[in-house]
């Protein structure tokens, strides 16, 4: 068993080594004559302006926290998940084991129901719920059908 | 146990030749392929039918000057191409290319191989954030925090449909699974679970039609806008090697991996088994390069949308069927 991790480890090696020794040989004998210009962050030939270092609006936070949540879960279901033949057939107690895992998956769900009903899902939040309400507003001037069908995609204008 | 040490050392040998030259391989391949589906010739100039082009990569990749921009941080930089191809080198040493004397014929046999294969498979993201960020480019920045959203929704669909495999097969030990599915492969058990890990596995390796980390028309380049040489050409490494490993968990978890139709895993021979697995991984590998030149690009909210609200659901009913399907069926479950 533990021969296999060596073996892994040996091969963590392997591969450290080519990067390594791929990049030595690399700078050994590759050309070094950059100009001002050409170290230059390239933005399609514009003028940079400012750093990309900046506070960015990740948009998609709230997501990551939903994914830490499964990433936990699932580790827990892969040992659930191996046992579970075996405790149908052998141990007798597949019924309750089967149980607790949809017990287990069932909770979490409605945090992903609760995340999905709060828009949190959407790319872009604030636009998606402003195009809601305006097409609700719509259809209470009586410019749109009632019925129309609630689509996932933005309109035009507000991408643009 | 003198047996034991040189078959390892044949088998890590082996293996890691068999890994780099599929990368290598797969680079001219797609090529050739892009250019056949494209009435082109591709490249054909060097050696016979351009069959020399990988070789005339490397040494182009390696007088290549070298560049690190200004405004870069320096560390992060140089280090981002080695963690994007490192950690993809890695899950290499678990997919298992058959049985030799009843042994499976695998770098590392370890009893969590899948497990271990998704772990350490998803730390090659960590490259693409790094180096993205790391370039201080407006390019680069956006395509790193594209490929870290994108790569986190994804993942949990992959796992979970994985999960439902193991329920199945009732072991992580990859070489137990592909056993296991002696005669009855799990696409036939799982086609729901085959189908799920068929979607993530493009969006988990950045590939068309999910590659907004790099989506030339918007980006540039993505995150390796700033790149060039050596630590371009490690990026690209780790991109093929994870294309390889992703086509070898297919080949192995849902297609049998080394069982032949009609034949007893146990009667055939070592050769002929690891030939259909080199088959099977062949023909996903070469899928990866049909669909990108005949599927266009999602947009980015559209792939959210279908890694949250349609994978994710999918995924779990899956779940829930192969279990309540494994307590119909009882003592007789699964490959029992």
């Amino acid at each position: 068993m533990y021969f296999d991790y060596a073996n892994i480890l040996v091969f963590l090696l392997a591969g450290m080594a080519f990067v390594f020794i791929n990049m030595v040989i690399g700078s050994l004998i590759r050309p070094s004559r950059s100009t001002s210009d050409g170290l230059e962050p390239y933005e399609c030939g514009e003028e940079v302006i400012g750093e990309a270092w900046f506070r960015f609006d990740i948009r998609y936070y709230t997501v990551a926290l939903v994914y830490i949540v499964f990433a936990v879960e699932i580790a827990f279901l892969f040992p659930w998940a191996k046992v579970l033949t075996r405790a149908f057939a052998e141990e007798g107690i597949g019924g309750v084991a089967l149980l607790e895992g949809f017990l287990f998956v069932g909770i979490l769900l409605l945090g992903l129901a609760y995340v999905w009903v709060k828009g949190d899902l959407n790319w872009v939040k604030a636009f998606q719920l402003e195009f809601e309400q305006r097409k609700r507003l719509q259809q209470s001037l009586g410019q749109l059908p009632a019925k129309s069908r609630t689509t996932n995609t933005l309109p035009e204008d507000a991408t643009s | 146990m003198e047996i034991t040490w040189i078959r390892a050392a044949l088998t890590l040998l082996v293996g890691f030749g068999l890994m780099m030259s599929l990368a290598a391989g797969m680079s001219l391949v797609e090529r050739k392929l892009s250019a056949f589906i494209q009435e082109r010739h591709g490249p054909n100039r060097v050696g016979p039918f351009g069959l020399l082009q990988p070789m005339a990569d490397l040494i182009k990749f390696v007088f290549k000057e070298e560049y690190v921009p200004n405004s870069v941080n320096p560390l992060i930089y140089k280090l981002a191409p080695a963690i994007a191809a490192v950690p993809a080198m890695m899950t290499f040493a678990a997919i298992p290319f058959g049985f030799l004397d009843g042994q499976p014929l695998v770098i590392a046999n370890i009893n969590i191989g899948v497990l271990y294969v998704l772990a350490v498979g998803s730390l090659g993201i960590y490259g693409i954030i790094l180096g993205g960020w790391s370039s201080n480019n407006k390019y680069s920045l956006l395509g790193g925090l594209r490929a870290s959203a994108q790569m986190v929704s994804y993942e949990i669909s992959l796992v979970l449909s994985l999960v439902a495999v193991i329920a199945v097969s009732g072991s992580l030990n990859m070489s137990e699974v592909v056993a296991a599915q002696d005669h009855h492969w799990n696409v036939f058990l799982q086609p729901v679970a085959c189908l799920i890990f068929l979607v993530t596995m493009f969006a988990e390796t950045n590939r068309h039609p999910f590659d907004f980390a790099e989506c030339e028309p918007e980006l540039v380049g993505g995150f390796h806008t700033e790149y060039a040489g050596m630590r371009f050409a490690l990026f690209f490494l780790g991109e093929y090697i994870a294309m390889v490993v992703m086509s070898g968990l297919m080949a192995a978890l849902f297609f049998g991996g080394c069982d032949v139709p009609f034949l007893d895993i146990a009667d055939t021979p070592w050769w002929l088994g690891a030939l259909a697995m080199l088959g099977k991984t062949a023909f996903f590998l070469l899928l990866f390069v049909w669909v990108r030149w005949t599927l266009p690009r999602f947009r980015y909210d559209q792939l959210m949308w279908l890694g949250w609200r349609v994978l994710l659901p999918l995924s779990l009913a899956n779940l829930a069927i192969t279990g309540l399907v494994l307590a119909l069926l009882g003592p007789e479950g699964g490959h029992a």
